[in-house]
């Protein structure tokens, strides 16, 4: 499989149900509850190239909250970055950190929030 | 709902302000190693005219503020070291230069618990033996703090960063008024403007690590302001202690690991000491709390970049990185122990300076190529004098930074180089015999991932078609 076939561009939709999906993982997931117990965090995903693919996802006390269309609240942290690289992010196809460490995907917000939410995945996807 | 649009500076519920981003930048630079650097300076120059180096080193390090402004606009992420360095130069030699910076951190930890350790020592008349059980009981509760998540709320660190300017400026200049004769007869046969000039930076570097901080502010200029306000503060405080020194200070009391004792004793008696005493035990808290935080988390950063073996990514139930925070704290305690058997404390200052300055000669390299590479980048802040100057610091910083490789206290010593030149070998054969394993296994994981969605996305996609073409057909 080339790289170029697995890089085609994603829709909103497919974006949204990465994001679901990551969601339903997050929960499943014994570890990213229980070290992310006292994390409460509203994150707005923003891909940069989709005018419409713009979602909240709220983390209460560890629990990821169903996600939102559209951008609620004033956020703790906003994630933005290109349709793609966010969707393989939320699908586990891709390490978050390196896509941050290239300039992939850029974020704003505490240093803390960044690393719990790039834990959450490494919980999810890497089963530490 | 919030109107953002993917260009909009966007309102954060919790926002870095000037203050609190100035009080970090400070707090950084502002460690109990800067006492020495004034001691050192002072060997080099006399005590009345070592403000001159100070802000002589201010003026220069306005440079630095430049090019690390620039850089940070282009780049306003903590991982904007990486990312500055990897767009400019190969990213084999990029992370050899940040793993190599790296270890001045350690350095600073460590030495700053050697002086805190020797500095409780003296005020409580113990042996230097004791000394290094207040380093091991320091370093144990950092480490045990950290791995707790336990950090210095925003409020607090500007708390303990003003304390540590207004009392250190409040001491200095009460050393001033009470002064007796000038003990410290001057600079003598070790006279070298340059020496003391390289020391006069020192006293700030470290300023330029709020630029990790870019994340957690709204408005770009935030940093860039933090960072002119956190030189201006470190000018004024660390030029008048310098002179404090200069002028109670002798050659003898100069060389000890508690200079800025000394001083207050003279000036203000027992008293005097014991504040100095906790004002330096407060530029620790600054110190361990920034270091440790900033050093573990840039280590899991890049071991879960697939750079540093995995188990350095490993969390412990408060979500804190438990392998990097270990080793920091054994590694500085080792390096304590180190400088405390061998009573090299005026080598680590200047292994520090070394250190600071090779990187300020890689920024400044970095804008050159930059803005070679990509003049038409929109760039927040662009520093004055163009690329030339940015090529003019990384001229001058490298020949800084070499001068000081070389040079400990008043005398020539290759030490300080030999030490670089080792760490810089373990991170050059670190980087070409390891990590092209770990990225090799990082890229098949990938490879594969991509590979399996890849055929799952084309599944569904035939799988939908064939819906579609059913639902289609005549019944």
């Amino acid at each position: 499989m080339s790289a170029d076939v697995s890089r085609d561009a994603v829709s909103a939709e497919e974006l949204h149900e990465a994001l679901v999906e990551y969601v339903d993982k997050a929960n499943a997931s014994p570890r990213s509850k229980k070290t992310l117990a006292s994390w409460t965090c509203r994150i707005h995903i923003q891909a940069t190239d989709l005018p419409d693919a713009a979602f909240t996802f709220h983390v209460i006390k560890g629990i990821a909250q169903p996600i939102v269309q559209g951008l609620e609240g004033v956020p703790d942290l906003v994630v933005r970055g290109g349709s793609m690289d966010l969707a393989e992010i939320f699908w586990g196809d891709a390490n978050p950190v390196s896509n941050y460490m290239q300039g992939a995907i850029k974020t704003q917000g505490r240093a803390d929030d960044v690393m719990r939410l790039d834990a959450m995945a490494m919980f999810i996807f890497l089963g530490q | 709902m919030a109107d953002l649009t993917a260009t909009e500076p966007p309102q954060l519920s919790r926002s870095l302000s000037l203050g609190g981003a100035s009080a970090i930048s400070t707090g950084l630079a502002f460690a109990a190693i800067n006492f020495l650097g004034m001691a050192a300076l002072l060997t080099y120059i006399s005590g009345p005219l070592s403000w001159i180096a100070v802000l002589a080193g201010g003026v220069l390090i306005l440079g630095v503020r430049g090019l690390f402004s620039e850089l940070n606009g282009l780049y306003p992420t903590a991982a904007g070291i990486r990312l500055w360095m990897g767009r400019a130069m190969n990213d084999r030699v990029a992370l050899i230069i940040t793993l190599t910076y790296m270890t001045a951190i350690v350095l600073v930890i460590g030495a700053d618990a050697y002086i805190i350790g020797e500095a409780l020592a003296y005020a409580f008349d113990n042996g230097h033996l004791v000394a290094m059980v207040y380093v091991t009981v320091l370093l144990v509760l950092a480490t045990w703090l950290n791995l707790r998540g336990i950090k210095l709320a925003g409020v607090a660190e500007k708390i303990v960063t003003s304390i540590v300017v207004v009392g250190t400026v409040a001491i200095g200049v009460a050393a001033i008024v009470n002064h007796g004769p000038v003990a410290h007869p001057g600079a003598g046969s070790s006279s070298s403007p340059l020496q003391a000039l390289i020391l006069g930076i020192f006293l700030y570097t470290g300023f330029e690590w709020v630029t990790t901080n870019a994340e957690e502010v709204t408005k770009p200029k935030t940093i860039q302001r933090a960072m002119l306000v956190s030189v201006l503060v470190l000018a004024v405080s660390q030029a008048v202690f310098a002179v404090a020194m200069g002028l109670t200070l002798n050659g003898e009391q100069l060389g000890t690991a508690y200079p800025q004792l000394l001083v207050a004793e003279a000036a203000l008696g027992h008293v005097g000491m014991l504040v100095m005493l906790a004002i330096t035990a407060l530029t620790a808290v600054n110190t361990f709390n920034g270091g440790f935080v900033t050093m573990s988390r840039f280590i899991y950063a890049v071991a879960r970049e697939g750079k540093l073996p995995r188990a350095l990514a490993r969390l412990n139930d408060r979500a804190v990185p438990v392998l990097p925070v270990y080793l920091l704290g054994g590694s500085s305690l080792v390096l304590a122990g180190v400088v405390a058997l061998t009573g090299s404390f005026f080598v680590m200052v200047s292994v520090c300076a070394a250190l600071e300055m090779m990187i300020y000669a890689a920024a400044g390299y970095v804008v050159w190529r930059l803005r070679r590479r990509d003049p038409d980048q929109a760039r927040p802040f662009r520093m004055r004098g163009g690329a030339f100057v940015a090529l003019g610091c990384t001229g001058l910083f490298g020949l800084l930074g070499l001068l000081a490789s070389v040079s400990v206290g008043p005398d020539i010593n290759p030490v300080p180089l030999l030490i670089v030149l080792g760490f810089a070998v373990l991170a050059t054969s670190y980087v070409f015999t390891y990590v092209p394993r770990l990225e090799r296994r990082e890229a098949e994981e990938l490879a594969a991932r991509r590979a399996a969605r890849a055929a799952a996305r084309a599944a569904a996609r035939a799988g939908t078609q064939v819906v579609e073409a059913s639902e289609g057909a005549p019944s």
